[in-house]
């Protein structure tokens, strides 16, 4: 049966060519487990177009109604947590896997002739993938999503000559607003998504034409008799090796595995941040943004007042072009590690950058300094404030005054055990049946809820902070 | 030799041959099509970069009601057209009573990257305006006293109408020497 149709198949469609070429094709001896980032890599670009797609089927990219629908995905759509915490936690494990690849294939010489251009695509590959963590931020349109786009947009504008023009084409007017998502949302799922799909398709290709590299301790080991000519050594490494289907792409399964499984843990464990409604007059809101973008924020600091742009986009210009152009600058004939050591060097010393900005950027990041009436806040405390901003305010006054709507809270800190005030804010009619106030977390089944617990311990946390002054 | 493309199989010079002709038909078609789709795509996604934002006319509170050599955040909500929708969005400015009758009014914004920053009134950065994001700091009247920012706080029209401080609201390009309007 299965033969009938694969006959069928085979006279219509050249499937058996297929088959030999995409899967049966053999795979030189040597690859090993640091072979298997390009493929997970693309197995979390499916779950980014999976979950993504499901999700565009709940969210609504307005300003009126955006933050609105991420919190309806967030805390009403069943499961919807989960999808939106795989699609959050996807973005940063896939810019983690893209950046162990290109290392990969950097330390390992793999770029070099013939597979220059595999690297020139994989790294446009790697820039598509920052722009679209970049536009997928605003979407959720809270707190973070406004500031970090708001300033993240405003270093374009410090370009000389075409900043201004540029800044208001990215927000689609002057200020980020109901056309700035728009204009990221199509760039999100639409644009983005298909100029990946057009460049990964060009990267396997390649890949595939071409085949994996050989490890460069076996493809220029001397106890062995190789071929001198390329084409023959590599034909005889093929020959050794195994093929793609099963032999090779179960390691790769085993590796998708273990990385769905991080993905999973960080959604459950680690959950997935929904900050308060945006709200452009927040003075007291400390922006900070992704992670991967935190070594450019921190370079920022260096490169002071008129001299911005050169910060901005000077030397992350330089960079990419660097890294763009490596396989056409970097001539060294071997590709083993220790032959290549001012590459390697230069290579290295690029990496403990990054990695020393991040990390002075992260320190930076505890908004220890905020004080609000002379209390250092933590930085629960300081989300409750921008939560209690975006849904106490309106009717307890913006310091906790007290309108003729709600009561002062100035010294609920005082009055009240912080127990008390996240059961009140929970379910005030569970304390006390003639409260107006709304109910945050209604008992399942009656209602919808407005906070997760998280977000009231966050405020509980803040009001915690609330006395009497001497 | 004489130039295949112009000779017939015969061996006749011709002036244009079939297939180049074909070639030329391609291009002409292509170009025609990319460019009666790409002027509008180009139209409307650049755009916005010709366009001005709106000037509002905010009233404040009384003069008298500003404490003296007080920074006082005045927050209020403009109608701005956000393109298919008016939206009501608020905004801030810093009002500081300079003397009995003078105001000086603050856009909200850092002139930095467009952070909303605060007044502090202890702490090491006392008697200063702190940008949270990149740690830009103003003295009272606005000028750069540390940090990134570009130029000094941007100060926005202001009059006293029967007492009552109207400031005409504008945003400003951040991150550049010059004061301009966006």
């Amino acid at each position: 049966m299965t033969t009938r149709l694969t006959e069928w198949l085979d006279e219509r469609a050249g499937v058996r060519k297929l088959n030999q070429v995409l899967l049966l094709r053999k795979i030189p001896r040597g690859a090993g487990w640091l072979y298997t980032l390009g493929f997970a890599t693309l197995f979390v670009f499916i779950i980014q177009a999976v979950t993504g797609t499901v999700l565009a089927l709940f969210y609504v990219p307005s300003p009126d109604h955006a933050y609105e629908s991420v919190r309806f995905i967030q805390y009403t759509v069943p499961l919807g947590s989960i999808l939106r915490g795989l699609h959050h936690w996807g973005a940063t494990i896939m810019v983690v896997l893209l950046g162990l690849h290109l290392l990969t294939v950097f330390v390992l010489g793999a770029y070099k002739r013939p597979r220059e251009l595999t690297w020139v695509v994989g790294v446009v590959l790697l820039l598509i993938v920052v722009v679209a963590g970049f536009t997928g931020y605003l979407l959720p349109w809270d707190q973070k999503a406004y500031w970090a786009t708001t300033v993240g947009t405003s270093m374009a504008g410090t370009v000389p000559f075409v900043g201004d023009a540029l800044l208001k084409i990215i927000r689609g007017g002057s200020s980020v607003g109901a056309l700035t998502l728009t204009r990221f949302y199509g760039a999100h799922i639409l644009v983005l998504p298909l100029l990946f799909l057009a460049t990964i398709a060009v990267h396997l290709y390649l890949v595939i034409y071409l085949g994996v590299s050989v490890p460069p301790q076996l493809w220029e080991s001397d106890k062995e008799q190789l071929p001198q000519d390329e084409k023959k050594r590599y034909e005889l490494f093929k020959r050794q090796g195994h093929p793609f289907w099963p032999d090779i792409i179960v390691e790769d399964a085993l590796v998708s595995l273990v990385i769905f499984l991080i993905l999973l843990a960080l959604v459950v464990w680690v959950g997935t941040p929904l900050e308060a409604r945006a709200d452009p007059t927040a003075s007291n809101y400390v922006p900070r943004p992704e992670w991967y973008f935190l070594f450019l924020f921190q370079l920022l600091k260096l490169f002071p007042g008129p001299l911005e742009w050169v910060g901005v986009i000077i030397v992350p210009l330089t960079l990419v072009l660097a890294i763009l152009l490596l396989p056409f600058y970097s001539h060294e004939r071997s590709r083993l590690p220790q032959r290549r050591p001012i590459t390697l060097g230069v290579g290295a010393l690029f990496v403990v950058a990054v990695l020393v900005l991040t990390f002075a950027g992260w320190k930076s990041t505890p908004p220890a300094d905020v004080t609000e009436r002379g209390i250092h806040l933590s930085s629960a405390q300081i989300l409750g404030r921008s939560l209690f901003a975006g849904q106490c305010i309106s009717c307890h006054g913006d310091e906790g005054q007290g309108t003729i709507d709600g009561p002062s809270l100035q010294q609920v800190g005082d009055l009240r055990e912080p127990a008390f005030i996240h059961s009140y804010i929970e379910n005030p009619k569970a304390l006390n049946p003639s409260a107006l106030m709304p109910t945050f977390i209604p008992p399942p089944g009656e209602g919808q809820q407005v906070l997760s617990h998280e977000q009231v311990e966050d405020i509980t946390q803040y009001l915690s902070t609330f006395h009497a002054e001497e | 030799m004489a130039d295949e493309r112009c000779t017939t199989t015969a061996g006749e010079k011709i002036l244009l041959s079939r297939r180049q002709f074909n070639k030329w038909i391609i291009g002409a078609v292509g170009a025609f099509i990319t460019t009666a789709t790409g002027v509008p795509i180009l139209g409307s996604v650049v755009s916005p970069a010709f366009s001005k934002s709106q000037e509002v006319v905010v009233k404040l509170h009384k003069l008298e009601d500003y404490a003296i050599a007080e920074p006082t955040l005045a927050q209020f909500t403009i109608t701005r057209t956000d393109g298919w929708q008016r939206t009501l969005e608020s905004r801030s400015v810093w009002v500081i009573r300079t003397s009995q009758d003078e105001v000086t009014v603050f856009n909200g914004r850092c002139t930095h990257l467009g952070c909303a920053y605060n007044w502090k009134k202890s702490g090491d950065e006392a008697d200063h305006f702190v940008c949270p994001c990149h740690n830009g700091i103003f003295t009272k009247t606005g000028e750069v006293a540390a940090g990134p920012p570009p130029r000094p706080l941007d100060t926005l029209p202001v009059q006293i109408k029967d007492g009552t401080v109207v400031i005409t609201y504008k945003d400003f390009r951040s991150g550049v020497p010059e004061k301009t309007e966006v």
